[in-house]
């Protein structure tokens, strides 16, 4: 699978307190639909088109997403409404836009795309479903190209859930920074099965139970045997993460550049989705032309999973 | 043979039974499970018709072996009921469940408990106990079941509105064609929900009378919670562990019809499309099919766009029904309770009327089967259509074929 494009948009909430870095979408969205949509909604449909843009493709030919919990502000609205109300007079658009492939639907409108499309909602297990989901009908003949996505978002009740469920100083961090940096999320890859000059071939994706480290150690360890210029981008959020949970699965003694990312991007359910746009970025760089020939992205899923995702540069 | 997907365990519960004995009763009494809302604290108790289970959830509990797991909620006690009796059916050893991977369709998930938390959180700043805040996203329930019966870790939750469980035995069908898993566990689960019940009144189609699948008169749906479950397994698989079909998945397609983010197309081209697609898939002709297993939710838009696809698939005098008039809409549920009753029909070679019908609808003159009927040919095909333009489609047959 080789990925020709990707665009995203990301708020980290804690603790910078950012707002998304939303552009200007009039160039792909009409007024109303920028006034109508919600934030990650309209976030989402405009970095699926956007990346369908930049890749010069008009429809692809399966629109795939994958989110951990949706567009929770509108589920959040829509109930807080529900409240409000006493049960009258709601607003169905917010009802329409909390059902989890409402940003399929709407991407297929904008693209007058009429083929598969489908929406992931199995929180940590996203980025491994949306993947094998395309591979699968590439290998079965049924497409040769796909949009993929992925989102979630924040919102402080997501803070409460998020502490009382055990995600705390206790079980994820750290001694210097008590907080993990919860964030919203957009990122979208437009994916085609044949080699285009310039793509980022995917080689391999993994999916493992966090207390499989030796699996996930020896996995990594053949791909860093063939491959003398291997980077790594962990999903680490701290010093204690680091130490704990990814430096004991690299290979020993390694000699490779590691960088992180979840201090720039957040955690969230498809925080994976976040490395893999770190990684293709640094391959994108100028300064890094050429120079790094393959990236493994490693992230632990808050205390449910971990991914690895190969990525190489295909040229 | 050996490329054919076999059906070996199914399992169901709704409002027209919490077993797979119970559903063949009352569907042979062509009794519908419709009722008064009871359960939820919403203002349409005793005011909306619905497909309710009439159990609370601590009665629910005991037929569940969460009973006594803090946290859990409505949707998985029903996922557990279904999923069982599946497995059961199918047979497998401890081994062999290491091997199943469970696909998913829900919309609701935990949306029941959620919802009171949140109202919680909202009055009182109350912070949910932290069972209940682990359980809210729609992967919970996978996460439980995987690890409650050893499944194996990967899963898939599709979460399509109403076409999510029809996704996830397409999927499945899918993945056990390309060799990636040997077996699965497909189906869905959707619970009533104050959040679905004022979101379906809010579009205004829902039905406070019981609902008339294509009926000119039709004024709605209603609402209804259930689980159905399929166990799918490559034909090579089953044999060699000495199990026979009950039902053999065939083919089936999803597509997006691109017009309206609820809407169907008035023409039905969407619908249509996946009937013809999903067709070609099983390698099969229209005249093939003995029985269509309607979505017919008894909107007037849905159905109007389904009749007319039918009619341009099937000509003038399809034999097809909905069975929303037993069980009500049970949203992510719906597709994989459609594949389960057809295949309790399959068994007895049988089809039941669709409750509810009186007039024949002009905009496409097609009457749905108002009496029970016998099956005379093996394959009976599959609609669910979901909000965002999905649209899925697939067919199963009897392997016993024809009479």
């Amino acid at each position: 699978m080789y990925v020709i494009s990707q665009y995203h948009l990301w708020r980290s909430i804690k603790p910078a307190q950012e707002a998304y870095i939303l552009p200007d979408m009039s160039d792909l969205l009409d007024k109303n639909e920028i006034r109508r949509l919600g934030v990650t909604v309209r976030g989402a449909v405009y970095s699926g088109l956007k990346c369908l843009q930049i890749a010069s493709v008009q429809s692809p030919e399966a629109i795939i997403t994958g989110t951990g919990k949706g567009c929770v502000s509108s589920i959040e609205k829509f109930q807080e409404d529900i409240i409000t109300y006493k049960e009258t007079a709601l607003n169905p658009s917010i009802f329409i836009q909390s059902t989890h492939n409402t940003v399929n639907g709407l991407i297929a409108i904008k693209c007058d795309s009429e083929v598969y499309n489908t929406a992931h909602v199995n929180y940590d297990q996203c980025i491994f479903n949306v993947l094998t989901d395309l591979e699968t009908h590439f290998e079965q003949g049924k497409v040769e190209n796909g949009l993929i996505g992925f989102f979630d978002e924040y919102t402080p009740f997501d803070d409460v859930l998020y502490e009382a469920g055990g995600f705390n100083s206790s079980t994820m961090v750290t001694d210097d920074d008590k907080s993990i940096i919860w964030s919203s999320a957009i990122n979208f890859f437009f994916i085609q099965k044949k080699y285009l000059p310039g793509a980022i071939s995917i080689l391999s994706y993994e999916l493992y139970r966090i207390t499989e480290t030796a699996k996930i150690k020896e996995f990594i360890t053949s791909l860093s045997g063939t491959k003398n210029e291997v980077e790594y981008v962990c999903g680490d959020n701290n010093t204690y993460e680091w130490e704990n949970f990814y430096l004991p699965l690299l290979p020993d003694g390694i000699n490779s550049k590691v960088h992180h990312f979840k201090h720039k991007w957040g955690e969230c359910a498809t925080s994976t989705a976040s490395g893999i746009s770190e990684a293709m970025g640094k391959f994108q760089s100028e300064s890094n032309s050429d120079s790094i020939q393959y990236q493994v992205v490693l992230n632990r899923v808050l205390d449910l999973s971990f991914e690895v995702v190969v990525l190489s540069r295909a040229d | 043979m050996q490329n054919e997907i076999w059906i070996t365990g199914i399992g169901i519960c709704s409002s027209i039974g919490l077993n797979q004995d119970e559903t063949l009763s009352n569907l042979e009494a062509e009794k519908s499970g419709l009722t008064l809302l009871n359960h939820l604290n919403s203002r349409f108790v005793n005011e909306a018709i619905v497909g309710e289970i009439l159990l609370s959830d601590n009665e629910l509990a005991d037929y569940s072996v969460f009973k006594n797991t803090p946290g859990v909620h409505r949707s998985l006690f029903l996922a557990d009921i279904a999923c069982r009796e599946a497995l059961n059916q199918a047979g497998l050893s401890s081994l062999e469940m290491n091997e199943v991977m469970i696909l998913n369709g829900t919309t609701t998930a935990g949306m029941t408990e959620t919802e009171k938390e949140y109202e919680a959180f909202l009055r009182n700043h109350t912070t949910p106990s932290s069972y209940r805040a682990r359980m809210v996203d729609c992967g919970c329930i996978n996460r439980s079941l995987t690890e409650k019966y050893g499944l194996k870790f990967h899963s898939m939750t599709f979460s399509t509105a109403c076409s999510s469980s029809s996704n996830a035995i397409i999927n499945g069908a899918n993945l056990l064609r390309s060799g990636k898993v040997t077996r699965v566990l497909a189906g869905g689960v959707d619970t009533l929900s104050r959040f679905t019940i004022n979101g379906f009144n809010s579009l205004k189609n829902m039905s406070l009378s019981p609902c008339k699948p294509f009926d000119k008169d039709r004024i709605g749906l209603n609402l209804g919670e259930g689980a159905a479950y399929l166990v799918m397994e490559t034909a090579s698989s089953a044999s060699a562990r000495g199990r026979e079909a009950m039902a053999i998945y065939r083919g089936g397609i999803s597509t997006n019809e691109s017009f309206h983010i609820t809407g169907s197309h008035p023409e039905g081209d969407g619908a249509y499309h996946a009937m013809k697609l999903a067709l070609e898939d099983a390698d099969l002709d229209p005249a093939d099919i003995d029985n269509i297993h309607a979505h017919g939710t008894a909107t007037f838009d849905n159905d109007q766009a389904e009749g007319i696809a039918l009619k341009k698939v099937f000509g003038d005098h399809p034999t097809f029904m909905s069975t929303k008039g037993y069980t009500g809409h049970t949203l992510a549920a719906s597709g994989a309770l459609n594949a389960v009753i057809s295949i309790l029909g399959m068994q007895k070679r049988k089809y039941w009327p669709n409750l509810g019908f009186e007039v024949i609808d002009p905009a496409h003159r097609l009457m749905p089967v108002v009496r029970s009927g016998d099956m005379k040919k093996p394959h009976v095909l599959i609609n669910s259509f979901g909000f965002g333009g999905n649209n899925t489609t697939f067919i199963i047959s009897n392997p016993s074929g024809c009479m």
